[in-house]
């Protein structure tokens, strides 16, 4: 069996799960009182979402989906722009980096708050110089902010580099990740 | 209590679209992540009460979707640590059992794969989001994405294909 075979039977089994409906969480048992409190709320969400979705349904031809449509995840207004975070990375780079230059730069989830749903900005610069290369391994585990800087290859299809993680508001650096 | 916040009635419908369009998908890629029923339900649904309480600036990010999966994904990963260190290793012995999984062999081997595997499994596989996408959701480069589905498949290959062998060619080796 090869992998897209496996990739195609993970699909149809979790595609064919039906998600919990109103009737499942009333059901729900009650051994977590933390989440009573959630269900409850999400119970009295639910109401509101019927009646407002019958009458949306109705009115629409082609409900959105997933799709996957997903953009990255957008920034507060506040934040500095892309531009900005791509010059603060540059700025930023390690002086052992020799002619560091932008390979993509989007906002992300910051990889050193994995809990935390405030993106970050995330810039991978392309280099080369007197910087380590990541010890094997190094795509199992979380990165730290306290990790020194050091050049993943991507999977081995992009030049050598490392991701800059910057403050969202004001482009500090709070660390490398790959 | 206002659970619901104060928005207006013409949020409702704007919102409850969103939510029957995508709750489906949300829940299943945070159950691949979760590895419970009920801690993804829980996660799913207290992601959303977020994005309601939030709709007026939530509504208007390009991809609402992205923002509750992910605050979704973060939440069942922290509740489950929170409900670990409390029951330890109680969890299969405890009450309120889960529906019937279509496909027990592929839960299984899912539910064995470290959490950035499960991670990328549900966002590449389950969803069908591309590497770029991916990796903007959980803050890693699109070429670790790779590695770790890459690797989460050949993990979900090794566990399936001692399942299939009775329906496969008997020369097949594949280590």
């Amino acid at each position: 069996m090869d992998e897209d075979v496996v990739a195609r039977r993970i699909h149809a089994a979790f595609a064919a799960v039906s998600p919990p409906t109103a009737a499942l969480r009333s059901e729900h048992h009650p051994r977590r009182s933390t989440a009573a409190i959630v269900v409850l709320s999400s119970i009295a969400l639910f109401a509101i979402v019927v009646l407002g979705a019958v009458a949306v349904w109705l009115n629409s031809p082609c409900p959105p989906g997933i799709g996957c449509a997903l953009a990255p995840p957008t920034l507060a207004p506040e934040s500095i722009t892309r531009e900005q975070a791509i010059a603060a990375a540059i700025r930023q780079a390690p002086s052992s980096m020799t002619d560091p230059s932008v390979d993509w730069a989007t906002a992300g989830q910051n990889p050193f708050e994995p809990h935390s749903s405030t993106p970050v900005w995330l810039v991978r610069l392309k280099g080369s110089g007197k910087l380590p290369t990541c010890a094997p391994g190094y795509v199992d585990r979380i990165p730290s902010p306290s990790d020194a800087p050091c050049l993943d290859n991507d999977l081995g299809k992009a030049p050598y580099g490392l991701v800059v993680v910057l403050d969202p508001l004001t482009g500090d650096l709070l660390g490398w990740g790959r | 209590m206002a659970v619901v916040g104060t928005h207006s009635a013409a949020a409702e419908p704007a919102f409850a679209e969103f939510f029957e369009a995508t709750h489906g998908d949300v829940f299943r890629a945070v159950l691949v992540v979760a590895r419970d029923w009920h801690v993804a339900e829980d996660a799913t649904a207290t992601a959303y009460l977020r994005a309601w309480e939030r709709w007026s600036n939530v509504g208007g990010y390009p991809s609402p979707v992205a923002w509750v999966i992910r605050v979704a994904m973060n939440d069942s990963v922290s509740f489950w640590r929170r409900a670990r260190r409390l029951v330890g290793e109680l969890r299969p012995n405890l009450p309120g059992g889960e529906p019937d999984f279509p496909d027990p062999d592929v839960r299984a081997a899912v539910d064995g794969l470290p959490l950035r595997q499960r991670q990328a499994i549900a966002l590449r596989v389950v969803l069908g989001c591309d590497a770029k996408e991916t990796a903007a959701i959980l803050g890693i480069a699109p070429g670790t994405v790779g590695v770790h589905l890459s690797r989460a498949l050949a993990g979900c290959r090794a566990t399936l294909t001692p399942t299939n062998r009775s329906t496969e060619t008997e020369g097949e080796n594949d280590g």
